[in-house]
């Protein structure tokens, strides 16, 4: 029997394309107080799984047109379990979500539950192809309410199925801005910036790795009320600190011109935010630039502000280049397009993704209730990088996804100590004006 | 702060009219003097009254720019109708060719074997303006990639252009000369706009068209019998000579250079002694 197709969407096609920079993979891992369900978890699964058909389908690269192909599958192929203890736990977490689900497998994701003792490790790896970080959190939050629902004797499963088209980022917009968002061409990748995160050549023996690094819930209290003082973001104020941190050491000449994108959950312009269409990829990126590095890292943070206020004032944001995309891959051949996509296309050295909040309330299982947990993306290879942050119970966790080696592991947590100190002093530095 | 912002430019604007657009400015004026007044509190001041005055400072002389701000709204804008006398420019230009060409050829002034090379001179023209046009854009974003193809082929419409009226008017013996002539302008002008534009590959082209140039010469005036073909060869032969001869010499300087650089970095390397050397990470 011939299988169903499914069509491959823009951002699926971009995300294909992204296989040269990193492994196409988005990982969370959440850590629970008591032991999981497994039964219950099995059943919500295969209910959702059947739901979204691209979560069990294959990618078939093609000349013209890629495109996705149903596949059989059993929850054996999507769920694990493993008994460990607390001396191997982290190892097995991070040998399990470091893996790379080839495009051609029957299904784009894949959880195992780590049972320890009393409690329960969740972690699951999906293909960015399917969906981004902010349709991840979605799932996990329809996982966990599918799961309760299912544990107090429901059956029906809720998950969004519409459509997974990119131009739904224009239904918030009406006549004329619709009309200028659609003609966005500028292709904001075009930004050179050829500063580079300093890490080893690539060698063979190199390894995908997810480095963590956590800012405890106190600092993380007193870094929020700073910049609540001050009327900013945690998001501002993590790019502030990121890019001073960079400029210390990357040794960029202070003078240098830094750009960072941020990723931009593109769900703000859709009507019905997140739960609007089904599971898909809807993120931008604005650009952060700042004309050198501040002598203190409130100097930085004005710089930081200066950039971000042009994108924050743009009622169009993230939503540039969509239209040339979409033009080049609907005037040639897929083969051609993804040819004229990579020459156009810069990706960028060095990222930033603010993924987010981590609700525990919206990820319960049962009575198991996540205390800690994170979320990040794709492994990027070298050169290329990204910072990932998510937020859980008052702490916030930083990670690094790269493919090195134990000499990139010792850089990275070098980079996260520069991190840590310049949170550490942006607080002491402006501590006298909050208890003022 | 917000509320004292929103009170001195509620009284301020109460100075102009109530439109949308003044509504709008005012908007955009609290938001600016709310980032500024930001601004001044993470460069480290805490006065909230001495910030508010830098703020309102920061305005100028905010009743003359809300005058003049008025008064903008009053004046209709002009018009951009750059496009339509452009447009209107061409239909114009294309009805007096068309009269030009029937006035000619009828009145047998041009016979009408020759007078269709108006039209082909219209394009021609036209081609060249276009060209300009591309040129003055490039230089304004300074991308030259496109206005330098367009370049060559707007030369070589030029020279075909040429070509058929000479040929068609005064039969001259070597006219075909016309398009070994066209390859060399075609190159020359793409050499001089590569030197005003700085592109790296301007000497090297220099060099390749100072040997097509000398060769395109030799066979020009040796068919033409200008140039005796013997010692005649002479001239690609020497300018090939010294085309490779000063190449190899800026290959050696540069060569040079870099070796010199290399060795001035090593020894910086290898020799200078610095404290902090001991714990710089």
């Amino acid at each position: 029997m011939k299988k169903q197709r499914i069509t491959a969407e823009l951002w699926d096609k971009m995300q294909y394309l992204f296989r040269n920079y990193y492994d196409r993979m988005v990982h969370a891992v959440l850590y629970y107080d008591k032991r999981i369900d497994i039964e219950v978890l099995k059943s919500v699964l295969v209910a959702t799984t059947e739901k979204v058909p691209v979560l069990h389908s294959s990618f078939h690269d093609s000349v013209i047109n890629p495109y996705w192909e149903i596949e059989d599958y059993s929850i054996s192929d999507i769920l694990s379990v493993m008994e460990t203890d607390s001396e191997h736990l982290e190892t097995e977490i991070e040998e399990f979500i470091t893996q790379c689900i080839p495009v051609t497998s029957n299904v784009q994701f894949k959880i195992r539950v780590f049972h320890e003792g009393e409690r329960s490790v969740f972690a699951m790896i999906v293909n960015h192809m399917c969906f981004d970080g902010g349709d991840f959190k979605y799932f996990l939050k329809r996982l966990s309410a599918n799961y309760n629902a299912m544990k107090k004797g429901g059956a029906a499963v809720e998950i969004k199925t519409g459509t997974r088209s990119y131009d739904q980022v224009y239904t918030k917009l009406e006549g004329e801005d619709k009309e200028t968002a659609k003609k966005l061409y500028k292709n904001i990748s075009q930004v050179k910036d050829e500063h580079y995160f300093p890490l080893t050549p690539a060698r063979d023996t190199d390894k995908s790795m997810i480095n963590r690094c956590k800012i405890d819930a106190e600092t993380f209290s007193l870094f929020r009320a700073v910049g609540k003082h001050y009327g900013v973001t945690v998001n501002d104020l993590m790019l502030t600190v990121y890019m001073h941190s960079l400029y210390e050491f990357g040794n960029y000449p202070a003078t240098d011109t830094l750009t960072i994108p941020c990723m931009v959950d593109l769900r703000r312009h859709i009507e019905g935010g997140e739960e609007a269409g089904g599971l898909t990829n809807h993120t931008g990126f604005m650009q952060c630039s700042v004309d050198g590095v501040g002598a203190t890292l409130n100097d930085t943070l004005i710089k930081v502000l200066r950039s971000v206020r042009k994108s924050k004032h743009d009622k169009f944001m993230g939503l540039y280049s969509l239209p040339l995309l979409k033009l080049a891959y609907t005037i040639f051949p897929y083969a051609i397009s993804e040819t004229a996509i990579k020459i156009g296309y810069l990706n960028p050295l060095i990222g930033m993704s603010n993924i987010g909040v981590l609700n525990p309330e919206l990820l319960t299982m049962g009575d198991a209730v996540p205390v800690d947990g994170f979320m990040t993306g794709a492994v990027k290879y070298k050169p290329y990088m990204q910072l990932a942050l998510t937020s859980m119970n008052g702490e916030l966790t930083m990670t690094i996804a790269i493919r090195g080696n134990d000499d990139d592991k010792i850089l990275v947590e070098k980079f996260f100590s520069i991190l840590m100190r310049n949170v550490r002093t942006f607080i002491s530095d402006n501590l006298k004006y909050l208890k003022a | 702060m917000t509320e004292r912002f929103k009170q001195y430019l509620e009284a301020a604007f109460r100075k102009i009219k109530p439109t949308k657009a003044a509504m709008e400015y005012r908007k955009e004026t609290l938001v600016k003097l709310e980032e500024l007044a930001q601004d001044f509190r993470i460069k480290g001041m805490t006065d909230d009254e001495a910030i508010y005055k830098l703020c309102i400072d920061s305005l100028g002389d905010f009743d003359k720019t809300l005058a003049d701000f008025d008064r903008a709204l009053v004046e209709v804008p002009k018009k951009n109708t750059l496009k339509r006398n452009i447009a209107t420019a061409v239909v114009a230009s294309v009805a007096v060719i068309i009269a030009l060409y029937l006035v000619l050829s009828i009145t047998g002034a041009v016979s009408w074997g020759l007078s269709w090379l108006i039209f082909l001179g219209a394009v021609t023209l036209a081609v060249v303006a276009v060209d300009v046009v591309l040129m003055l854009k490039a230089v304004k974003s300074d991308k030259f990639l496109v206005a330098r193809l367009f370049n060559i082929g707007t030369v070589v419409m030029v020279f075909v252009f040429l070509y058929l009226v000479i040929e068609l008017t005064a039969h001259p013996r070597y006219c075909w000369m016309t398009f070994l002539a066209m390859v060399i302008v075609a190159l020359l002008v793409d050499i001089v706009i590569g030197f005003i534009t700085k592109s790296k590959l301007t000497i090297p082209e220099s060099f390749v068209w100072l040997i097509l140039t000398s060769v395109l010469l030799y066979v020009m005036l040796g068919v033409a019998d200008a140039m005796p073909w013997h010692p005649g060869w002479l001239l690609p032969a020497l300018t090939s000579i010294a085309v490779t001869a000063t190449g190899i010499g800026i290959l050696v300087n540069i060569n040079k250079k870099s070796k010199s650089e290399m060795a001035r970095k090593f020894k910086d390397a290898q020799t200078r002694v610095d404290e902090e050397y001991y714990t710089k990470w």
